[in-house]
């Protein structure tokens, strides 16, 4: 081992050594010369130096650095911007836990241990700006000072239940929050597929009708094949409920191609209970030149 | 008159911005000429047959040949369903890919010909 | 929701159109392909794209035709056509046109309308008439093509607040503060226009 890199492992265990788990404060240089850096907070998700963040309109992730540490852009989801980038090796990362039990009034720490700043779930959101979401976000009233994108947020039993987004540029003091199984389903489709992609159904809504109803299915489809019919009302999608237009929106985001998943649908007074599998959506990937 | 009001009155005056003289004469020609290529395209036989006899009728001397084969109907997006073993071909690109056209392999055509939900609008509808 | 009643001016035209009579269509494409033209154009700035999509637009309509149940005129019909197809070409015109992480659809994004009202204005208060479009333009394509939208239709082609909720599919109350934050953002552009 040369020196060098002997100075550089004491300078990322020193660096680390502090927290409990690591979090990175990344420095984000902007898309266009002459703007102001951003910063990001970058969270390990495993032993083979992962990281997650948030994407930051303006800034180019994919020389995210942190002191003296390069981070190298893996992926990034354009419609959540979920990033994924390589760094340091550790040893600890934070488990990942649910989103599902947050609602209006939950508490939200920056820290496991509940010390801290405070914030506080607001609601669910589905759109912004009067236009739909890809998934559904939590809004998020903080105390005081906005936590930064990426930043992890844990519920009153220490687990990470979402990461800060972008700040809500509307009323209040808050961000948007991404919930954790967001987080779950791009490290799953990476692992698995090298990408993030989006997935094909076949099947077509109305955005302007309330009840999710299926209004056509494309031929040779995942939905013909699995013999959805037009009329048929959508109720759930693996883990998710469908109640709306918007909940069905959510529930498709999570959605992994090639992974069966279950779709309860009501056809007239009738409960079926269908395996749906759906199938990579070929115009839409999100993997740098420079992956691993 | 307030500021709201001159802001209005200065943007109205974009309605002045016109063409030039004999543009939408062109347009339609244009248009009746894409038409027609378009009939040749259509992927039923039946409404070839149909249309044609309609073009013969209404442009008398324009002889059109009934033609041969049947042709998939182009779609407004085209994409190629991939196999989910195999995965797309991932283009080596931080942004993500457009949507891209395939002449090769067209999807089916969706029937949305259904009266019975009449809140449901051709133009609201969205694939997953 | 239930059928609404309306004269339709073009209940005749439409029929024929519908039965297969292509000149009856034809007259529909000359009687409304100024209007549509202007909505196109306000809303792209750019005449070639303006007269590729408007050949879509009434493409699409032809084609579509036969769907049309006179629930609406067919003025509002094929104007709410134009306006989705003129929509989805923009974001997909931003999708092409940069490789940042922000020009995607969508997605939560920075409200690209805000105005940078520290922005210098033109130090000469004398212009002429093509400095003067130049920056209706400008201000224009610096709105959201949804204030956009809303601005093309009620300020430059007098579409009523009803009707353009309908169209866009949104409640009235929203089309009136869209087009209050637009006039908010181009009084920003505007400034030494507005005395």
């Amino acid at each position: 081992m040369t020196f060098s890199k002997f100075c550089r492992g004491l300078m990322v265990a020193a660096f680390f050594s502090q927290a409990s788990f690591a979090r990175i404060t990344l420095t984000l240089p902007p898309e266009k010369e002459g703007g102001p850096d951003s910063q990001a907070i970058a969270l390990p998700v495993d032993t083979e130096g992962h990281y997650v963040t948030v994407g930051i309109v303006g800034a180019d992730a994919s020389k995210a650095r942190a002191s003296n540490l390069a981070f190298s852009l893996i992926a990034q989801d354009p419609q959540s911007r979920c990033t994924i980038l390589k760094g340091p090796i550790v040893q600890k990362f934070p488990a990942l836990g649910s989103s599902k039990k947050l609602k209006p009034g939950s508490a939200l720490y920056w820290k496991p241990n509940k010390s801290g700043a405070i914030c506080r779930v607001v609601s669910w959101e589905t759109s912004f700006h009067e236009r739909q979401l890809p998934l559904s976000f939590l809004r998020v009233h903080c105390s005081a000072a906005l936590p930064k994108p990426g930043q992890p947020l844990y519920n009153e039993a220490g687990d990470l239940v979402a990461i800060a987004h972008q700040p809500t540029p509307d009323f209040g003091n808050g961000v948007y929050a991404l919930p954790i199984e967001a987080i779950k389903r791009n490290l799953t489709d990476y692992r698995t597929n090298k990408s993030l992609r989006r997935c094909w159904l076949g099947l077509h809504l109305d955005h302007l009708n309330p009840i999710p109803a299926v209004e056509g299915i494309r031929p040779e489809s995942p939905s013909a094949k699995v013999g959805l019919k037009k009329g048929d009302i959508l109720i759930s999608l693996g883990e998710w409920s469908i109640t709306t237009y918007s909940s069905a929106i959510n529930a498709f985001y999570y959605l992994l191609p090639g992974q069966e998943t279950n779709l309860r649908v009501l056809r007239g007074t009738q409960l079926l209970d269908l395996k749906i599998t759906p199938l990579a959506h070929p115009g839409y990937s999100a993997v740098p030149k420079t992956g691993e | 008159m307030n500021n709201s009001d001159q802001i209005q009155k200065l943007v109205s005056l974009k309605r002045y911005e016109t063409p030039p003289d004999g543009y939408f004469e062109d347009f339609l020609e244009e248009f009746q000429q894409r038409q027609r290529q378009e009939l040749l395209k259509k992927s039923s036989l039946s409404l070839l047959s149909e249309r044609v006899g309609t073009w013969f009728r209404e442009l008398g001397s324009i002889k059109l040949v009934a033609g041969a084969g049947v042709a998939y109907v182009t779609l407004t997006i085209g994409f190629v369903v991939y196999s989910s073993i195999s995965g797309p071909e991932v283009e080596q690109n931080i942004a993500p890919a457009s949507y891209k056209r395939d002449s090769a392999e067209p999807l089916p055509a969706v029937d949305f010909e259904d009266g019975s939900n009449f809140r449901s609008r051709q133009d609201t509808k969205r694939e997953f | 929701m239930f059928r609404e009643e309306k004269t339709d001016p073009d209940h005749e035209l439409v029929r024929r159109a519908q039965d297969g009579n292509t000149r009856a269509f034809d007259d529909l494409v000359v009687k409304y392909s100024p209007k549509l033209y202007g909505m196109v154009y306000h809303m792209t700035a750019n005449k070639e794209d303006t007269h590729d999509l408007l050949q879509d637009i009434f493409a699409k309509a032809y084609r579509s035709l036969k769907r049309f149940r006179g629930k609406s005129t067919f003025y509002t019909w094929i104007y709410s056509i134009s306006t989705n197809m003129t929509l989805n070409f923009l974001k997909k015109r931003k999708r092409r046109s940069a490789l940042s992480l922000d020009n995607v659809d969508s997605g939560i994004q920075n409200n690209d309308a805000l105005v940078d009202l520290g922005h210098a204005s033109n130090p000469r208060h004398q212009s002429n008439i093509n400095e003067l479009q130049k920056k209706l333009n400008e201000a224009l394509q610096a709105l959201s093509e949804d204030h956009r939208a809303v601005v093309t239709m009620f300020d430059i082609q007098g579409v009523p607040h009803a009707e353009i909720s309908r169209i866009l599919g949104v409640t009235e109350g929203t089309v009136r503060s869209r087009l209050f934050y637009a006039h908010k953002q181009l009084q920003g552009h505007l400034q030494e226009y507005v005395r």
